[in-house]
């Protein structure tokens, strides 16, 4: 579309139809969250709700987790192809295969597809998406690292119909809930996306009832249009230009290859040259990579839109080759996509981009070491199962001029997920937390410093039964990008087990385990890495480095080994002594 | 005569509003004296006293009450200026207040930076002691650890103590011994602990409420005793109380221990003045809305009592825990600008104008086309007639901003422009008013909007009419209501103990004992005010959800005679879990069959102050055609375009005169617009009715 673009819908009502729209997305976001039965929904915010058009265009919504959102139109398209024109008013559609029709992408993230209806007349789609605390398969929680295809990673449901005209199909979703461990709460959860979209559904009858269907439909275009018209300005202002990034896992992993051309108003991110899928669950169905690409860009071009409907998606292509690590095909695994592949492929594009903008484009986060746990309650008798989100505090990656913020990940939900509180969480489960803070040193330097990780570290207290746990999150070893002008890296993400019986696992040996039972008192020690810097540490203003030793987040050996600063350890600053050891020739 | 007093401290304005025994009311307003308010108090009394004709010591003597509403808290950590806090954590969470348990407030956005905590890290001193999750001691207190934390914050000057401990709420004994070392040790020094201040699951919020407390507890105490001693040194013998965020009002010695109490108190009071003002018309369901220069206050009063919330946070980040008047502001008024963003598309705010430059009609240095602006363009202001002619508008200054910086670019004539304006600000406010009543699943077609602020009455109608409400009542002694709320709010504590269980596991005696232990610690309050025993009363509520939900729906106990006696059985449970179930349905459309938890009790001792009526003035006519003033050409969207309007002098009309709309009606302290199919009648209350006749 061309710059210059006008809209149609009368000035004043397309503001207020835009602020209206929007609202309702949100009004539908906070109805989940405080509705929600299922900790990983209502407190880590792990789900987004979408407004989309007839065309399954993205019209508003409420991204509770950001890299969910690019993924609720592949979600509609799978229910509009094969249910065609049989779709009718009280219909609601739930969807999660990530391979059927393309419409999931993770199966863990369920999908609420309902149709929206004025005076008959099908207007737009609601999709609600909400990660389950179960999804069924071979291991609780959804996500299974020892799967050997998507069979084993849960229970594959493609676009099905749950309710009809209304009512539920209980035969229907007794078999879903037959097939998951936790049914009592996620049909609760079912219920609560549902709700959500029914309440939505009658604010957006009332809305067109006070403007008219005909000035709702002209301004939907002009939202899309709008949106379009924003991203292509701030595109524009980039320089033309292919730029080339490559971000890989480990040694022998499958490189995830970024080609991202520049062209006018328009972006090219090419993923076809990314690597073959491999054999861990880390690869990732089309529908997943789409949305970390808009995530991606939607935070460094795009961070000043705050209109961020499907339109701003237009300018931007994605090209992806199937059957490589960006681009999976069944029955390949991918339960761990939305965490560790997402993550590097948000990274890819940032680390191109960081060549062409550096100061416009965030840092890399650190990563998120996390477990699942699941058991028995001894003290209620009832079954739990949980990512530990106290392990998924990671750093933000700092950015030009702003220090990383610190424990704010993963960088998929960039500030999204709340981390729920100790009390909440040993009220829960039967566990004893030990240690929740930051940890020294875990942040990567930089004149903007990389915000800092935590160490978590909890003991086992559920005799007699024990506690499942398994390793859930990156498979590798591996240095999260980018670090921009001489910014540096975060030290690297560790776990590891201290067992009652004194025996000692450590980083290696828990990754090559991956599943354990813990009895009372075996203590789970997490170290969870901060985000990366920006700018040369010499570079930090004295005094900051400082105040940061004074609080114990960087250590006086740190200060003087990478930032060139000589202070004690109640953060007094040798002046003059930090002067010549700043002046001193780097060593490359 | 004997009087009651209202005092409100303003960023600009001081608030004087005094009662004698027969409901007469005085109003008057003096600049704010920031360096020191006690200033601009002591002047606001004073001229009281000249009103009426009392020299200031015998105004002292005659009046039994003060009731002070005081920004100083919220102020202190908008502007942080607080007290150096230190703060004991458990050993190995030194974090928790830094972390604020994960949140970026714009996830798109990475050039923001993390918000400061108000205790910095070094002076978050991990201590080694455990309490567990039954409130059993896992790791006993190590008094050495304290101690050595009070030698740091000695060495660094620290001004307050804030303790918060895992698990204190469910045991206290180690906050209880930290405080006390930390009293003996910091002689002088604030010191406060969270299972004082918050004793609710949740460490988060129970750290951030009881640092806020700690932060603006020092200076808040200080200006109290500056300020009691100003007015006995006046002859004030009688009784002072400060207003909090819960509308109620306390000594200021429990406010000086319980400071927090005292953050975002500014507008609590405002919806229990309208619920007064509206009560002598009998109206128990009211909107009050209060449009200033900069922003909207929204809130609702169901059956007389003013909608609670106990989440808030103290400038968007600073996040605290307590039962306080739900108040929602949006930054939308008079002074909000208008723009077009490069695609051309119009927006209002979130920039404002302010009162300097001001809106461009203000002539003072404004350029930027604002809200006001419109509503002078479009007819609605009298520029020979803005706060009762004090200052002079100028018209053709906004009308060439609207035109060159919205109109021309948007290919759209002056008036349509503004119009639009127009449109986009209402359409803001009655999301606000929405958020308050449509989202709680309240129908605000059954409520009246009670309208304050100098720019409330201009939007008022336009917005009621958008909701279908038919009735409005525009109080003249809006601009103080504030003020006038302290006067009329009764004494209130609040608390809470935590019970985290399945409904089906609860006793009745489990809560009789619950809000009967409450109960004990509130009357040992009240006893100490000096409430009489039949003065006295108690609200009761239970924190409720599903098995599993993270948020509870504060539900209150049913009320089936004097609460004083009344003894909860299995069928006051039975019928509060069928309450829980229809408000959840009727809030987000549907009902689970799953256990319901209750998870704390809560309990308000509340005592009665002794409350003037409202003064009935008598009817005087129906007419009021007298009271026209003149007409000029006003825009209503129901008749396309401008009409020929009448002007009505607000100032002179009678009890009992009825203008039927379209007209303008104006007072020195706002404009009320009535448009076609609506009429206004002057009530015996000094107060304007709007209604609705279509």
């Amino acid at each position: 579309m061309a710059a210059g673009y006008q809209i149609k819908t009368h000035a004043a009502e397309f503001a207020v139809l835009t602020s209206a729209i929007f609202t309702i997305a949100r009004e539908m976001g906070v109805n989940m969250e405080r509705t929600a039965r299922a900790p990983i929904y209502f407190s880590a915010h792990d789900f987004c709700t979408a407004l989309l058009t007839k065309d399954a265009e993205l019209v508003a919504l409420a991204e509770y987790i950001p890299v969910l959102v690019g993924a609720t139109p592949f979600a509609v398209k799978a229910v509009m192809k094969y249910f065609g024109d049989d779709v009718n008013e009280g219909d609601v559609f739930l969807v999660n295969d990530p391979y059927v029709l393309d419409g999931g992408n993770q199966m863990a993230d369920w999908c609420i597809v309902l149709p929206v209806f004025h005076q008959g007349e099908h207007i737009l789609w609601i999709a609600n998406k909400a990660h389950q605390q179960d999804t069924g398969g071979g291991a609780p929680g959804g996500y299974n690292p020892q799967a050997i295809d998507v069979y084993a990673e849960g229970l594959r449901i493609p676009p099905l119909r749950i309710v009809r005209n209304g009512r539920e199909r209980r035969s229907v979703i007794d078999l879903i809930m037959t097939n998951v461990r936790i049914p009592d709460t996620q049909y609760s959860d079912m219920l609560s996306m549902i709700g959500a979209a029914r309440v939505a559904t009658k604010r957006i009858n009332s809305l067109i009832d006070s403007y008219g269907i005909k000035v709702f439909k002209t301004f939907l275009d002009d939202l899309l249009n709008y949106g379009e018209s924003l991203m292509r300005d701030e595109i524009a202002a980039i320089a033309d230009g292919t730029y080339h990034s490559e971000v890989r896992g480990s040694e022998d992993g499958p490189p995830i290859v970024c080609d991202l051309t520049v062209a006018g108003d328009s972006l090219v991110v090419d993923f076809s040259q990314s690597g073959p899928m491999s054999p861990e669950y880390i690869n990732s169905p089309i529908a997943n990579t789409y949305s970390a690409v808009y995530q991606a860009i939607l935070q460094s071009v795009g961070k000043s839109i705050q209109v961020r409907c499907g339109g701003c998606y237009r300018p931007v292509e994605i090209r992806t080759k199937p059957g490589t690590i960006t681009h999976a095909t069944f029955p390949a695994t991918h339960g761990n996509c939305t965490n560790f592949v997402a993550k590097q492929i948000i990274e890819a594009v940032w680390s191109a981009l960081s060549q062409v903008m550096p100061q416009g484009v965030p840092a890399g986060w650190g990563s998120i070491p996390f477990w699942v746990f699941s058991g028995l309650d001894p003290r209620r008798n009832e079954g739990y199962g949980s990512p530990d989100f106290l392990a998924c505090a990671s750093g933000a990656g700092a950015i030009w001029g702003v220090d990383g913020w610190s424990s704010n990940g993963p960088v998929i939900c960039s500030g999204t997920l709340y981390y729920p509180e100790l009390e909440i969480c040993e009220a829960l489960y039967p566990m004893l937390w030990k240690r929740w803070e930051w940890a020294q040193d875990s942040a990567g330097p930089g004149k903007w410093r990389g915000g800092m990780g935590v160490h978590n570290e909890w003991v086992a207290a559920a005799d007699p039964q024990p506690i499942h746990v398994h390793y859930a999150a990156d498979p590798y070893d591996y240095d999260p990008a980018p670090a921009i002008a001489q910014g540096m890296l975060p030290p690297p993400n560790r776990k590891e087990l201290y067992m009652a019986d004194g025996r000692f696992l450590d980083n290696d040996a828990v990754k090559t385990q991956k599943a354990f039972s813990l009895h009372n008192g075996d203590r789970v020690v997490d170290f969870v890495q901060g985000g990366c810097g920006v700018g040369d540490p010499l570079e930090r203003e004295d005094a900051l480095v400082a105040a940061d030793v004074r609080d114990g987040l960087v250590s006086v050996e740190s200060a003087r080994k990478h930032y060139g600063v000589v202070v004690d350890q109640r953060g007094i600053l040798d002046a003059a002594a930090t002067k010549k050891l700043r002046a001193k020739p780097r060593k490359k | 005569m004997n009087y009651v007093i209202g005092v409100d401290v303003g960023g600009t304005f001081t608030d004087v509003v005094c009662l004698d025994e027969h409901g007469e009311v005085l109003v008057t307003k003096t600049p704010s004296t920031p360096e020191d308010s006690s200033i601009g108090i002591m002047d606001g009394l004073s001229k009281v006293g000249h009103m009426l004709d009392l020299n200031l010591d015998e105004l002292m003597r005659r009046t039994f009450r003060i009731t002070h509403g005081t920004t100083v808290s919220t102020n202190t950590v908008l502007t942080w200026t607080g007290a150096k806090v230190g703060l004991l954590c458990t050993a190995g969470f030194r974090d928790i207040l830094g972390i604020r348990f994960g949140i970026r407030e714009t996830p798109y956005d990475f050039t923001v930076a993390q918000p400061d905590t108000l205790c910095p890290r070094y002076l978050r001193v991990p201590i080694r002691e455990r309490i567990d999750y039954r409130g059993e001691v896992v790791a006993p207190i190590e008094d050495e650890d304290v101690k050595a934390a009070c030698e740091l914050f000695k060495r660094e000057k620290v001004e307050a103590v804030a303790v918060a401990f895992l698990w204190s709420f469910k045991n206290h004994e180690h906050e209880r011994r930290a405080v006390e070392i930390c009293r003996r040790e910091l002689p002088g020094v604030y010191v406060c602990g969270s299972y004082q201040i918050q004793p609710e699951i949740r460490e988060y919020w129970r750290m951030s409420t009881t640092v806020i407390n700690a932060y603006v507890g020092p200076k808040l105490s200080s200006y109290l005793a500056h300020l009691s001693q100003s007015l006995q040194t006046a002859g004030f013998q009688g009784q002072l109380l400060i207003t909090q965020s819960n509308a109620g009002v306390i000594f200021p010695e429990v406010a000086m221990e319980q400071a927090v109490r005292t953050v975002l108190s500014g507008p609590a009071c405002a919806p229990a003045a309208a619920a007064y003002v509206g009560k002598a018309l009998d109206l128990r369901d009211v909107i009050t809305v209060d449009m200033g220069g900069t922003s909207f206050d929204v809130c609702l009063i169901k059956d007389g009592k003013p909608v609670t919330a106990l989440e808030s946070a103290v400038g968007g980040v600073y996040h605290m825990k307590l039962p306080l008047v739900d108040v929602r502001t949006i930054g939308t008024g008079g002074g909000s600008i208008a723009w077009l963003d490069k695609m051309n598309i119009l927006h209002m705010g979130p920039l404002s104008a302010g009162a300097l430059p001001g809106p461009v009609c203000y002539g003072k240095g404004g350029v930027e086309p604002t809200s006001t602006d419109a509503d002078l363009v479009l007819g609605y202001l009298n520029p020979e007639f803005y706060l009762g002619g004090e200052m002079a508008l100028q018209v053709e200054p906004s009308y060439n901003a609207i035109k060159e910086k919205i109109a021309d670019p948007l290919g759209l004539d002056v008036t349509e422009a503004a119009w639009s304006m127009r449109k986009v600000i209402d359409h803001q406010m009655v999301d606000g008013i929405s958020l308050v009543s449509i989202q709680r699943g309240e129908d605000p077609r059954k409520y009246t909007l009670v309208v304050a602020g100098g720019a409330g009455a201009l939007h008022a109608a336009s917005l009621a009419k958008t909701l279908g409400i038919k009735r409005l009542l525009v109080p003249k002694t809006s601009s103080v209501f504030c003020a006038l709320g302290g006067v009329i709010a009764d004494v209130r504590h609040d608390f809470v103990e935590s019970l985290t269980l399945r409904t089906a596991d609860v006793t009745p005696e489990a809560l009789n004992q619950g809000f009967e232990h409450m109960k004990r610690k509130g009357d040992a309050y009240l006893e100490k005010e000096g409430v009489s025993i039949k003065d006295r009363y108690y609200l009761r509520s239970v924190d409720m959800r599903y098995k599993g939900q993270y948020h509870e729906l504060e539900m209150p106990v049913p009320s089936r005679g004097p609460v004083e006696e009344e003894i909860i059985d299995q069928s006051v449970i039975e019928q509060m879990v069928e309450e829980f179930h229809q408000l959840h349905e009727s809030l987000y459309s549907y009902r689970d069959n799953v256990d319901t938890e209750m998870l704390n009790l809560r309990l308000a001792a509340c005592g009665k102050v002794p409350t003037p009526v409202v003064k009935e003035q008598p009817f005087v006519s129906r007419n009021g055609q007298q009271h026209q003033k003149g007409e000029r050409p006003v825009y209503f969207e129901e008749l396309e375009g401008f009409g020929a309007t009448p002007i009505y002098d607000g100032e002179s009309m009678e009890v009992g005169n009825v203008v039927l709309g379209p007209a303008i009606v104006e007072l020195k302290t706002t404009t009320i617009v009535v448009p076609p199919g609506a009429n206004i009648e002057v009530t015996p209350y000094d107060s304007f009715l709007i209604e609705f006749t279509a």
